[in-house]
This record gives structure tokens, C-alpha cells and sequence, in this order.
């Protein structure tokens, strides 16, 4: 044996000297054997030690794996994306009835790709040039995939083609996106209607449009032009227009003050005269139209703007943010396509004058038609939101389907009590209110109508969110038109007629 | 057709290495059994049963050897056949066929060299260098693939004769001493010489060949700890090794390696608590580590700048993706694009990830081979890591029990940083996969590793020869048997080792 032996370490210092006699050598043995099975005790739990180490990492690749493995691929900087393109003709896509809005076709060299719906859908499709938007960029990653049959992909192996990628079907419903489209008319603006229960868009129309089988020729003609009106028609209003909200917003004030007031059975009365005179000037209702005396539901429903700057100086401006916040101002809507961010910002110190001009949607409050129209369908769902998305499912290239997204819950920023209140009040702002344009025949519809002021002038945008039918909302819509003046006038009717298209059909 | 095919042989793959890591879990429940002493068994009787016990042992071996050497070899053809798919070049077919010639003759040759080396490690030598020279051909076929087929023939003929040498080595202290400080001084060398790659001091250049000595001095580190725990394990003598271990950590540090010098901290943390677990408060030690370590991380996040950024890249690394996080997120969209089953080779883009070959191999294999295949490797280099613990726990003598255990460490440390970095499950440290990776030091290391734990393989053997021999001859004075000392034992329990330590004892007596 070497001199490393281990019997000479421990157990030499341990053992007596003169370990020549067997009593020594016995004893010798005994500490050396309880120090191997120690020390094979400790090789057993480091190797456990080992294991778990490895497990864990395991474990971290399968969560991966099944989790976000997926999600995280549509990114610009993925180039497997756009690599996927040499193997690929990219999908088609579709509105949830099945009309193509964008499509590939393969002339043998290059791969075209046309969007037959035009300007109606233009900001819907987006475009793939200069960056990608809309659904060409939501989809990206699926419409380059391809879900093709075993014998399929052999064939177009074999023959050297490319195979066809899978499709991708939006919540959009065709019907309602072009009666939009032609409702709004030479104006600018934007529509928005949305599904309560699920958060999906039923149709999204943003003007100035364009045709995006012509924007590379746009783009040119663009350039040209002075700096002001340079690729406004790019922007979709509906996600990134940031507009004040006008009346509409007394709906988020209303609840407020009945938060404020548990038990609120709408028992106060307040006197309007056509002007509220503050330190700061007189805030006047629209079109000098006196109220006399009101309730909170009428001044709901005439949009007294009197009783809101009564009610303004008297919310917390925390609990108003809280509540604003819940519905998803100054926060994120979606992390799926790009949305502004509605901002409200009304400080805890604000003065008195900057309180009564938020609460009746005037002040810095800033909203998308986007945010607005998910306020009407939190109402309209019980006050549960939902996250809104337009992206529904993939086809495979032969029709089946390969995913299919689920509707997320955005949360709950009014209770159920709240929602019918504001319901109640809704309808009545339609059935003998500033919104009775909305109104259809035959179902009752549940709105809001707002003038929202702009710049120093006198001149308004109009505004109407609401849904329909109030008991069972199927739709809730958000009509913005830029410098149309009344909402009760301009932005109402063309609501009615796009309840009575997706209602009645 | 090529499609069909390439497709098959990504299953085949799969299945190969499906099984391989079934195989070679199985294979370390196997141990061998003695038979029991029976008094009144005749010297005839006991040299049969005996013999017996011998030949199952042989068997379940060898059955396990030749299932694991042909899946191993079946992967390595069937990713060779994947290669000719897609870039069918006379230089790839030669390489392949070099490859295919070195991976199934080397096994055959040691063991000729050494009848006694019955080991599973030959295996996974074979599996995971020819994965390796799958995924690098893959990722470039004239730049890493040839380079690496070339260094694995030379170093590992050049490397074969270390067994022999640990057979024949009586007393290994001094050349551990030895060994020890030059590569601690080779360590020192690299800061003043050394030539700067991604910001660290890495390697020397010398005539064209560069060398990192860190990956050599891996193996003397563990030697010298060895050595220094050897016989001893008191206070002053832990003093004496963190000392010396805390040097080569500090170097490491300064020369901004601190994937090497995170290998070397924890291997000393573990040979320490393996070398003080008899010792009364003993366990303190290694915890006492640990706070130093935890310090010493908090101080290289405050001082290092390169540290702070790895960190916060490896929290959230999407903000950031178009600079520091660049790496680890095209690592993720790799990973993420194999899905479970892989894209199938050169079906993928792994080589969109910068530094593939090295850093991130497991990424590129993670993609085209699939989450599978790369969750079973893994576990396969598991079973490894622990086959080599269990070598280490059939020995005897302290030293080897402590180098085999340094070396598991070792191996296993490197893999967890190297592939925990891939996957974002830790911070990036910039380590390389063993056997896998590209790169001349890393193979010069795992193969310094193998070798010694061929070594140690053979020692074992000798050692349990001997205790049959005993068991037949009746082995050695009455008086020296203990109430733990049952021959019947199994074979990875120390027990039934005393025969030889307490025979020799007597002769020393």
C-alpha cells in the first residue's frame, strides 16, 4: 500500500501509539470504518445534490417548453421568422366570416402580396413594408408556418416548392367592418365595435385611410407633402388616436360618486342654470341648454355638465385614478399589438377648476376609441373587462384548425351593482336623452354621447360609446368623428345603424 | 425524399438517445454481489461461487456496454447521414468516416491496452464527442468540424498511457504537488501573457496554438485539494487549502474569468465537505463557504460592471435585445423554435446565435435535435456525473476518493453554467459544454478527467481482484475481523474494501 493509505490519517492520530498490537490495530480499524461509511454517506447526498441540480433544469426547459417557448418567437429580431419566408408562402388572412383580406400569390418567381379588401381594411391588414403593422404583424410568426399534411409536405419536398402557410382568422366580422367603412364617410376619425363577453373587435375603422396595394407609391407621393399631413393616414385611431373623451367620461364620474355614496338611490337634486360659475369661469353646458331641476340620472342623460363639476370638486382625486386605472388608464390594454396608453392625470393636489373639467371629460384626461369602447363593454359584461384582441385562430392550409385563442379576463374595475346602475342610466341617456338617435326599433340600446371640445375653440369632435341590446349586449361600439360637432347628432346615428347590421342580421 | 429521410433520422437520434439514458440509469442500479461466507464451504466451493458471482457481474456489463456503445453509435450515424443530406462534400464523407473509425476502434484499443477497464464512461465518451461532431459539422463543416475531429484523434492517443501511469503510481503526493503549482502558476501566467478574448484573460497564444490554462488547471486544482486532504483534515490544514484555493479563485477573478472561477470555488466547496464530514463540527466549514461565496458574489455584483449587466440581462433579457441581451435572447428563440421535437438538421438557424459553437451549443442541439433529445442528454450526462461519484465511492484511498468526486464536480458544475445559461435559468458565465463544445482546452480537460477516472477504474478492479482472492484463500487473521466487516456486501459499499486495507495492514504489522 502507498503511503497516501488512509488508515495513517485520522485514524493514526486518533489510535494510541505502537499500533503493533492488535488491540490498536482493532480500534485503528473501527475509526476508519465509520469514516468511510460517513464520507459514503456524504458522496450519497452530494449525488442527490447533483440530481437536483439537474432535475431543475429539467424542469426549467419542459415549463419553457410548454409556456412561453412559443409566445416569444413573433419578434422583429427573430430572423427565423422571416427565414421561414424561403420556405413558406406566406397565409392568407381572414375576417371571422371567411373574407380574405390579405393574401400571397405565387407567380412562379416572386411572391405578391395583395389585400382585396383594400382601404376598408387597410388598417386592420397593415402592411408589411417599412416595418410591419396591424394583423401582418400580429400573425407574422403563424401565417409563416405551415401545418400541411405528412403527404403534402413530401409532395412539395419532393417537387421543390414551397409549402403553403397557415391562415390566420380574425375576430373581424366583414359585414359590420364595411358599413363602418362607409358610414364614417369623408370624415376623419374612428370606429370600433367589440364583443363584451370575449374583448374580441368586430370591426376597426381608422380615417384617413389608404390602399395597402398602393403605399409604396403613397409613401412616395407623402414625402412630397408639407410636414403636417405627412403619414397621419398611417396611424390607426382606434389604438393610437388620442382623443379627450368629452362626456362620455361622466360614465367613469357616475360611478365614482355612487361608489362615494353606497346605497345611492339617486335621491339628490341639483339645480342647473346653463352656467356653473367657479373662481375660474363659468363652465357651461352644451349649448346653453338650463337643465332646471335634475337628478343625477337626467344629468347623466342631458350630459349636464353642471352637476359633473358639482360632483368633480367632491371625488378623491386617488379614488378617481383608482377607478380610472382599473379600466386600464395610464397602464398597458394589451401586450399584443400596439395600443397608446389612455392617460389620466389628475394629481392628488389638483386644483378645484382642473377636478370639475376632469369629471365631465374636458381636462387632460386622453382616451384611444379603443379604451372607450372596452369601458362600454365592461359595463355592458357585468363589469368584468376583458382583454381586447382581434386575432381568433390558425387554419392549416387544408382548413383544419391548428390554435384557436382564448379570450384573458383585463379585471374587474366596477362591481356588478355598478354596471347595472350605469346601465340603467345608459338607457336612459338613449331613451330620452341627448342619445336618442341611437336608439333602434326594437331593441333597446344603452349609451352615451359626448361633444368633446378641442383646442381653444368652440368646435367639438363627436363622440357616442354604448352597447345594445342593454339585457344581453352582444355588441359595444365606440364611434369617434373628429370636428363632427354633436355626438348626439353625428356620432349616434351612425351607432344605431351598426347595431341594426350586427343585431339584426 | 430527403425530407422523409431526414426526418427518420431525427427519430432515430431521438430514440437512440432515449434509450442510451435508460440504459445507463439501469446500469448504475447494477452492483456486484459477493457471495456469503459460509465456514464450512470447501476452498473448491467458495472458488465456485466465486466465479459465479464474477460471471453475472461480467454479464450485466457487458450487456449494458454493447447496448450503449451501439446506440451511441447508431446516433453518431444516423446525424452523419442527416449531414450527407444536406451538404454531401468528399471532405465531410472522409471526416465521417475518420470519425466513425476513431469513435469505434478507441474503446477497443484501451481495452486491449487494459483488459480491466469495465467502465460505462467509454460510452458516453463516445455518445456525447459524436453528438458533438454532428451538431458542429452542422454549424460549419470547414471551420470547426475538421479542427475538432483532429484535436480529439491527437489528444486522445496522446493521452492513453495516464491510466497506466496511475496503475503503476505508488505515491501520488508529489507529482500532485507538482502538478499543483505549476498550474497555479500557469494561472498567474495567463494575466501578465495572456491575450484578451470578450473582455477576459483567457488564453496564451503560443505559435498559432492558443491555450487556455484554465481548463488544464481544473484537473491539477482537484489533484493539489487532493493531495492536501489526504490524510489530514484538522483546522489548520483546511486553513492551509482554502488559502491555496482561494488563490486560484482571486486569479480567476482577476483575470475576469469568473465561469472558471465559480467552477473552482464550488469543486473546493465540495471536496472540502466530502474531505471534513468526519470531523466533529465539521459540516460548519462548508457552510462557512457559502457565506463567503454569497459575499463574494454580492462583491463581484458591486465591483464588476460586466457582472451587474449579465444579471440584469438574465432577469429580463427582452428590453435589451438588440444589445447585452442579444445572445441570450437568440439562444431562447432557438430553444423555443425546436419545440419538443426539433426542427431536424439544418433545418433550423442556430448559427443566428453568436458564439454557437461554444457558449451555446446546447441551444443549437436544443433546436434542431428537439427538447427531448436535449432533456435527455442532459439526464444522460447525469447518470454520468454520478457513475463517476459511484467510481469514487468504491475506492479506498482517500486521494483517489477525492480526485473522482472533484472531477464529478467539476464536470457537473461546468454543464449546469453552461446550460442554465443557455436556457436564462442562471446568468450567462461563458463556459463551455464538455466533449461538446468546440475548442482544443475544453476536450484537453474532459479528456485529462476520463483518463484519471479510467485509472481509478482500474484500481478499482485490482482492489476487488484482490478481495476475491481473499475470499477464496480465507483471507487474513481471526482477530481482525469486525462486526462491519461482511464480505457478502455489495460491491459500492466500503465494507467489504477493508479486506485489502486490513490485509495489508497485517503485512505491515
Amino acid at each position: 500500500m502507498s503511503k497516501a493509505d488512509p488508515a495513517q490519517g485520522e485514524a493514526k492520530s486518533s489510535a494510541p501509539k505502537g499500533s503493533g498490537s492488535r488491540k490498536s490495530l482493532f480500534l485503528e480499524q473501527e475509526t476508519r470504518d465509520s469514516r468511510l461509511e460517513s464520507q459514503n454517506r456524504s458522496l450519497y447526498f452530494l449525488a442527490g445534490g447533483f440530481s437536483c441540480l439537474f432535475m431543475g433544469m429539467v424542469i426549467f426547459l419542459l415549463i419553457f417548453h410548454m409556456g412561453k417557448g412559443d409566445a416569444i418567437q413573433n419578434n422583429p429580431y427573430n430572423l427565423r421568422v422571416r427565414n421561414q419566408s424561403a420556405n413558406v408562402v406566406r397565409g392568407s388572412i381572414l375576417t371571422s366570416d371567411g373574407v380574405v383580406i390579405a393574401e400571397s400569390n405565387w407567380n412562379g418567381e416572386n411572391e405578391i402580396r395583395s389585400y382585396p379588401g383594400k382601404n376598408v381594411y387597410a388598417h386592420v391588414a397593415g402592411y408589411l413594408s417599412m416595418g410591419n403593422s396591424g394583423a401582418e404583424k400580429l400573425c407574422s410568426y403563424y401565417l409563416l408556418q405551415s401545418h400541411s399534411g405528412i403527404e403534402e409536405k413530401m409532395k412539395n419536398e419532393w417537387l421543390g416548392e414551397k409549402m403553403p402557410g397557415d391562415s390566420a382568422v380574425l375576430s373581424i366580422d366583414s359585414g359590420l367592418q364595411e358599413l363602418s367603412y362607409e358610414l364614417l364617410g369623408e370624415n376623419r376619425g374612428a370606429i370600433v365595435a367589440v364583443e363584451p363577453s370575449t374583448g374580441r373587435i368586430l370591426a376597426m375603422v381608422s380615417k384617413p385611410d389608404f390602399d395597402p396595394n398602393e403605399l409604396d407609391q403613397l409613401m412616395s407621393e407623402t414625402a412630397k407633402k408639407e410636414d403636417g399631413e405627412k403619414e397621419s393616414f398611417l396611424v390607426n385611431r382606434v389604438t393610437n388616436g388620442m382623443y379627450p373623451p368629452g362626456s362620455t367620461f361622466k360614465i367613469l364620474t357616475s360611478v365614482a360618486y355612487i361608489r362615494m355614496h353606497p346605497g345611492y338611490q339617486d335621491e339628490v337634486i341639483y339645480h342647473c342654470d346653463g352656467v356653473f360659475q367657479t373662481e375660474d369661469g363659468p363652465i357651461r353646458c352644451a349649448g346653453g341648454t338650463i337643465h332646471g331641476d335634475i337628478r343625477l340620472s337626467g344629468g347623466f342623460g342631458m350630459s349636464c355638465n353642471g352637476i359633473y363639476a358639482e360632483i368633480g370638486k367632491e371625488v378623491d382625486p386617488r379614488d378617481f385614478r383608482t377607478l380610472a386605472e382599473g379600466f386600464g388608464f395610464n397602464n398597458v390594454l394589451t401586450d399584443e399589438f400596439p395600443v397608446s396608453v389612455s392617460s389620466f392625470p389628475l394629481a392628488n393636489d389638483a386644483d378645484d377648476f382642473e377636478k370639475m373639467q376632469t369629471a365631465f371629460g374636458q381636462g387632460r384626461t386622453l382616451v384611444t376609441p379603443l379604451q372607450e369602447a372596452m369601458i362600454a363593454a365592461t359595463v355592458a359584461n357585468g363589469g368584468v373587462m376583458m382583454k381586447p384582441r382581434y386575432f381568433d385562430k390558425v387554419l392549416s392550409p387544408s382548413g383544419k384548425e391548428v390554435i384557436s385563442f382564448e379570450s384573458e379576463e383585463y379585471g374587474r374595475p366596477i362591481s356588478a351593482w355598478e354596471a347595472k346602475w350605469m346601465t340603467e342610466m345608459m338607457k336612459g341617456c338613449v331613451n330620452a336623452g341627448t342619445g336618442t338617435e341611437a336608439a333602434v326599433e326594437g331593441i333597446q340600446v344603452a349609451g352615451k354621447t359626448g361633444s368633446a371640445q378641442y383646442g381653444n375653440g368652440d368646435e367639438t369632435h363627436a363622440v357616442f360609446v354604448g352597447f345594445a341590446p342593454a339585457d344581453d349586449p352582444k355588441i359595444a361600439v365606440c364611434v369617434y368623428v373628429e370636428e363632427g360637432g354633436s355626438g348626439g347628432k353625428v356620432a349616434a346615428p351612425i351607432a344605431s345603424k351598426l347595431f341594426e347590421e350586427y343585431l339584426k342580421n | 425524399m430527403l425530407y422523409l429521410i431526414g426526418t427518420i433520422t431525427k427519430y432515430v437520434m431521438l430514440l437512440c438517445m432515449v434509450l442510451y439514458t435508460i440504459i445507463s440509469f439501469r446500469a448504475l442500479l447494477y452492483h456486484r454481489i459477493f457471495p456469503e461466507r459460509v465456514p464450512t464451504d470447501s476452498l473448491e466451493e467458495r472458488r465456485r461461487k466465486m466465479e459465479d458471482s464474477d460471471d453475472l457481474a461480467e454479464e450485466r456489463w457487458e450487456r449494458s456496454y454493447v447496448c450503449q456503445m451501439g446506440l451511441a453509435i447508431i446516433c453518431f450515424l444516423a446525424g452523419s447521414v442527416n449531414l450527407f443530406l444536406n451538404h454531401l462534400t468528399a471532405g465531410i464523407i472522409l471526416r465521417s468516416g475518420v470519425m466513425l473509425l476513431f469513435l469505434t476502434a478507441y474503446p477497443m484499443i484501451m481495452q486491449l491496452i487494459y483488459p480491466r477497464l469495465k467502465t460505462l464512461l467509454l460510452c458516453d465518451f463516445v455518445m456525447y464527442s459524436g453528438i458533438g461532431y454532428v451538431i458542429l459539422s452542422r454549424l460549419s463543416p470547414e471551420k470547426y468540424a475538421p479542427k475538432q475531429v483532429l484535436m480529439l484523434i491527437v489528444i486522445g492517443a496522446a493521452l492513453m498511457w495516464i491510466p497506466k501511469i496511475i496503475e503503476k503510481l505508488k505515491d501520488a503526493k508529489i507529482p500532485a504537488a507538482i502538478l499543483g503549482i505549476l498550474g497555479l502558476i500557469s494561472l498567474i501566467g495567463v494575466i501578465f501573457l495572456g491575450s484578451k478574448v470578450y473582455g477576459a484573460n483567457l488564453s496564451i497564444s503560443l505559435k498559432g496554438f492558443s491555450i487556455q490554462p484554465s481548463e488544464v488547471v481544473k484537473i491539477t486544482f482537484v489533484m493539489l485539494i487532493a493531495m492536501l486532504f489526504r490524510n489530514r483534515s484538522d483546522f489548520k490544514r483546511v486553513f492551509f487549502a482554502t488559502g491555496v484555493a482561494a488563490v486560484h479563485v482571486l486569479v480567476l477573478v482577476l483575470s475576469k474569468d469568473l465561469g472558471a472561477a465559480l467552477i473552482f470555488f464550488v469543486t473546493y466547496l465540495v471536496m472540502l465537505y466530502q474531505a471534513t464530514i468526519h470531523v466533529k463540527k465539521g459540516r460548519l466549514y462548508p457552510l462557512a463557504g457559502l457565506g463567503c461565496g454569497a459575499v463574494g458574489a454580492v462583491g463581484a455584483f458591486l465591483l464588476f460592471d460586466h457582472v451587474r449587466q449579465r444579471v440584469t440581462v438574465w432577469l429580463d433579457p427582452w428590453p435589451k435585445i438588440n444589445d447585452t441581451g442579444y445572445q441570450i435572447t437568440q439562444s431562447l428563440f432557438a430553444i423555443g423554435n425546436g419545440s419538443l421535437l426539433g426542427t431536424g438538421l439544418y433545418r433550423g438557424r442556430p448559427t443566428d446565435i453568436p458564439l454557437v459553437s461554444k457558449d451555446f451549443i446546447f441551444a443549437a442541439i436544443a433546436e434542431e435535435f428537439g427538447g427531448i433529445f436535449s432533456i435527455f442528454l442532459i439526464l444522460a450526462i447525469l447518470a454520468t456525473i454520478l457513475r463517476m461519484i459511484r467510481i469514487s465511492a468504491t475506492l479506498q484511498t482517500v486521494f483517489y476518493r477525492l480526485v473522482g468526486l472533484g472531477f464529478a464536480t467539476v464536470y457537473a458544475i461546468q454543464v449546469f453554467l453552461t446550460v442554465g445559461g443557455d436556457i436564462n435559468m442562471i446568468p450567462l458565465t461563458g463556459v463551455t459544454l464538455p466533449w461538446i463544445s468546440y475548442g482544443g482546452s475544453s476536450l484537453l480537460c474532459m479528456y485529462l478527467i476520463f483518463m484519471i477516472l479510467y485509472g481509478l477504474v482500474i484500481m478499482r478492479e485490482n482492489e476487488e481482484i484482490k478481495i476475491g482472492e481473499e475470499y477464496v484463500s480465507g483471507g487474513r487473521p481471526e482477530g481482525l475481523r469486525t462486526k462491519t466487516d461482511r464480505p457478502e456486501q455489495k460491491k459500492n459499499k466500503t465494507g467489504n474494501g477493508q479486506g485489502v486495507q486490513s490485509g495489508s495492514g497485517s503485512r505491515r504489522s
